[in-house]
């Protein structure tokens, strides 16, 4: 297993943050521009050094910053929410004007120019503010912040997590990724249970490949992640897992596997995740009905993000209403039979290679075990087997049957013991005496007792 | 783990009876009696007596027919486990759990801590996301729950990824020989800023904490103690679970042209459970609304990024 290397590399993906702001950059020679007004960042200055906390220094020619470390011990600018002068004020006199600050625009981008940037610059702007010194202590702090977005000279780069990435692309614009929300996305890893090791088949549509990241990430490069695609694939597509910056050995489990080449789907788990709840709701009917699934359920999370300050603690004011709707269940092993259409000891379903699924929907959650014999092979078919053999070419087979139950139960003109057992055989003219009974009733009470008797005859046959 | 697919002897079980009846079961072929016999290992259900010895070499997932119906052999994944597992403390729940292992950047080789043990609950999805390669510090000071969550991880096959102290982490630190080598730390303590130091100590450059409070003012003094050992980006949050229920309705139009008509037909004694006329015809459609009681407030999650340069 590899570990992510401790210090910057050049090329390597760095995640970028500042008071207000929260990127994903690559490591590159080039100076880098930010944004409007905000001078240009050396982002290779930090390369070799460990991530955590830098400053802006200006560099002697150009308005370029390189980063440099912050000292260990040394003061980060305090975080205007957390300064507490204890001085009450209001806003009584507070006029809305916007000439409250004496610094002209031309003068304050002439100082950026120059090099100006965090304590220094915000000092001078709330000195030349007529305003500040009458603000509240809340709306001095609502100040601050604000210059600070603007002005700040601190800078925090992090290695890039699927936390990160997460929050920045949906911060960003969560409708592009469906609204696939950082903690919707937690708790479907989770309850797909992705572990190293582990296979997992993914379709996802539209979400910038974030599941696919997620997988990737808890696979440590070991296991097998098949990504179902439904169309060609288009740039962006696997922006998330580009943005996380795996190594190669790390992407090495992914195989991508576009939807038409696949004949029949078994997953252990299925969890799609939606932002509307009907089509998963319709998913949730299915699945309960055919019983390949126990603890079946449809959720949706509700998170709400908390401000904590001393006296000032409360929920934020904006949240997410909308988690999406996640649906999960457990594969169990269901009997074939209630899949396969079986009449007498055959099945309905004709032709197994191009099953037609209109006319046999349940067969698609039949477990199917397929094998390829060669010139020499055996196989084992236990008994009360459905099997179905195709002669891929010109073929020979020799078939042996053993008889598993006393002789004299087995049909005499039958060596192969593919008829009803003798018991069967008498039972079954029982019923056909029993359905010619029951036939004599209105259909209704048919229908009714018929039923009863099937439950009493497959309980009291299963038993002992 | 994942090529574990059949079930052995000492294997530990989850026995699906319903969606409500989980229960923890232990393949073992025989047990002993008050007086010390061995006797045939027979699991009492209200489906009737599972013959436990009957389940060794089933695959996980397999349904055993009973007497008065059936139960389901289930793999003991994580989440089956935190449904089933006996309680020896206030357990953590899925959702909390999920949202714990991805804001501590949990994957596959991560060195992580936690304070307390309790049931064991996180543990094992910490376990299952760091394996093979990681490694789960674990401690707890009460002395028989760090006993009986050794025996437990054991059997669950992560042994070897786990290490589990009896130890007040308050007073006595994570231990010297892990400091600076930890990538996560978990607290979930009554005082989580009293672990707080030693936390530091151990975490990486760049290391995430989280801690579990119930009470916001715990939350309140947490985040105080945070801020000023040198952690950032603190994000608290809340996060509650809410499960719908399924049905098919049908949804009809009464039709005024034909009630006229209607008359004529008697009226069926019953009506449908969901109030429709089957006379009206309609369609069926799914329905789906939020079950009508859920859990309102499990505890507040607190996290941060441990900042090497500025504790």
């Amino acid at each position: 297993m590899e570990e992510t290397s401790e210090v910057i590399k050049l090329n390597s993906r760095v995640v970028f943050c500042r008071v207000g702001d929260k990127r994903i950059l690559t490591v590159h020679q080039k100076p880098l521009y930010l944004k409007k007004g905000f001078p240009k960042v050396n982002l290779a200055s930090a390369v070799g050094k460990p991530y955590g906390n830098f400053l802006l220094v200006k560099q002697k020619e150009g308005n370029v910053f390189n980063l440099e470390p912050l000292e260990v011990g040394s003061a980060k600018e305090v975080d205007p929410r957390l300064e507490a002068t204890g001085v009450t004020r209001d806003n009584r006199d507070i006029v809305d004007s916007s000439t409250s600050q004496k610094l002209t625009m031309d003068e304050i981008c002439t100082r950026t120019g120059s090099g100006l940037l965090g304590a220094e610059m915000i000092d001078l702007l709330v000195e030349n503010s007529a305003t500040f010194s009458s603000k509240s202590e809340y709306s001095q702090q609502k100040y601050l912040r604000k210059k600070l977005e603007k002005y700040s000279d601190n800078v925090t780069l992090m290695p890039p997590s699927l936390r990160l990435v997460s929050e920045i692309i949906f911060d960003y614009d969560p409708l592009s990724v469906q609204n696939l929300r950082p903690d919707t996305l937690a708790i479907l890893l989770n309850t797909a249970g992705i572990s190293c090791g582990g296979k997992y088949l993914v379709l996802e549509n539209g979400c910038k490949g974030l599941v696919t990241a997620g997988v990737l990430e808890r696979l440590g490069g070991e296991g097998r992640l098949i990504r179902i695609t439904t169309k060609k694939e288009r740039s962006g597509e696997l922006e998330a897992v580009e943005k996380l910056d795996l190594s190669k050995n790390l992407k090495q489990p992914l195989i991508s596997l576009p939807l038409q080449d696949l004949e029949c789907l078994n997953p252990g788990f299925e969890i799609p995740e939606k932002d509307n709840c009907f089509p998963l709701a319709e998913c949730h009917v299915m699945l309960k009905s055919m019983g390949c699934a126990v603890l079946v359920k449809l959720t949706e999370n509700w998170l709400r993000e908390y401000q904590v300050l001393p006296d000032r603690t409360h929920p934020l004011v904006t949240m997410s209403g909308n988690s999406g709707f996640l649906l999960s269940g457990i594969k169990v092993q269901t009997s074939n039979a209630e899949f396969i259409y079986p009449v007498g000891d055959k099945s309905l379903v004709e032709d197994l290679d191009l099953p037609d699924f209109d006319k046999f929907p349940k067969l698609a959650s039949a477990t199917c075990y397929k094998c390829f014999l060669k010139p020499g092979d055996a196989l084992f078919i236990p008994s009360l087997w459905y099997h179905n053999v195709k002669a891929l070419d010109f073929s020979v087979a020799v078939n042996f049957f053993w008889c598993g139950m006393r002789k004299e139960l087995y049909d005499a003109g039958d060596p192969y013991g593919n008829k009803d057992p003798v018991p069967v055989a008498r039972a079954a003219q029982s019923v056909d005496k029993a359905v010619a009974l029951l036939r004599t009733l209105p259909p209704k009470f048919a229908q009714f007792y018929g039923r009863k008797l099937a439950n009493v005859l497959y309980q009291k046959s299963s038993e002992g | 783990m994942h090529g574990q697919r059949c079930i052995e002897e000492n294997s530990v079980v989850i026995l699906y009876v319903d969606f409500k009846t989980l229960r923890v079961l232990r393949v073992t072929k025989t047990v002993d009696t008050k007086d010390g016999k061995k006797v045939p290992n027979i699991y009492q259900t209200i489906y009737g007596p599972l013959n436990v010895s009957e389940v060794i070499g089933k695959p996980y997932g397999a349904r055993i027919e009973l007497k008065k119906g059936f139960v389901y052999l289930m793999f003991p994944s994580p989440e089956l486990w935190t449904l089933a597992l006996p309680h020896r403390t206030q357990i953590l729940y899925s959702t909390d759990i999920s949202l714990i292992i991805a804001n501590l950047e949990l994957k596959p080789g991560k060195i992580v801590c936690e304070a307390g043990t309790g049931s064991g609950s996180l543990s094992c999805s910490i376990l299952r996301t760091i394996m093979p390669c990681g490694k789960l510090h674990t401690f707890d000071f009460h002395d028989q729950r760090v006993e009986c969550a050794v025996e437990e991880f054991t059997s669950l096959g992560y042994g070897e990824f786990v290490v589990a102290k009896h130890r007040d982490v308050c007073q006595d630190g994570f231990g010297v020989e892990l400091t600076g080598k930890v990538d996560a730390v978990f607290l979930d303590l009554p005082h989580p800023w009293l672990a707080l130091t030693a936390a530091t100590k151990v975490l990486k450059n760049c290391g995430r904490i989280a801690s579990f409070s119930p009470c916001v003012e715990q939350v309140q003094k947490m985040c105080v103690e945070l801020r000023s050992n040198g952690y950032e980006q603190l994000k608290t949050i809340e996060c509650l679970v809410r499960e719908s229920v399924v049905k098919t309705i049908t949804l009809t139009t009464p039709s005024l042209c034909t009630a006229k008509n209607r008359t004529e037909e008697p009226l069926p004694k019953r009506m449908k459970t969901d109030g429709s006329d089957p006379r009206d015809g309609g369609e069926a459609t799914f329905f789906s609304m939020p079950v009508t009681s859920c859990a309102g407030h499990t505890g507040f999650l607190t996290f941060a990024t441990c900042m090497k340069n500025r504790s």
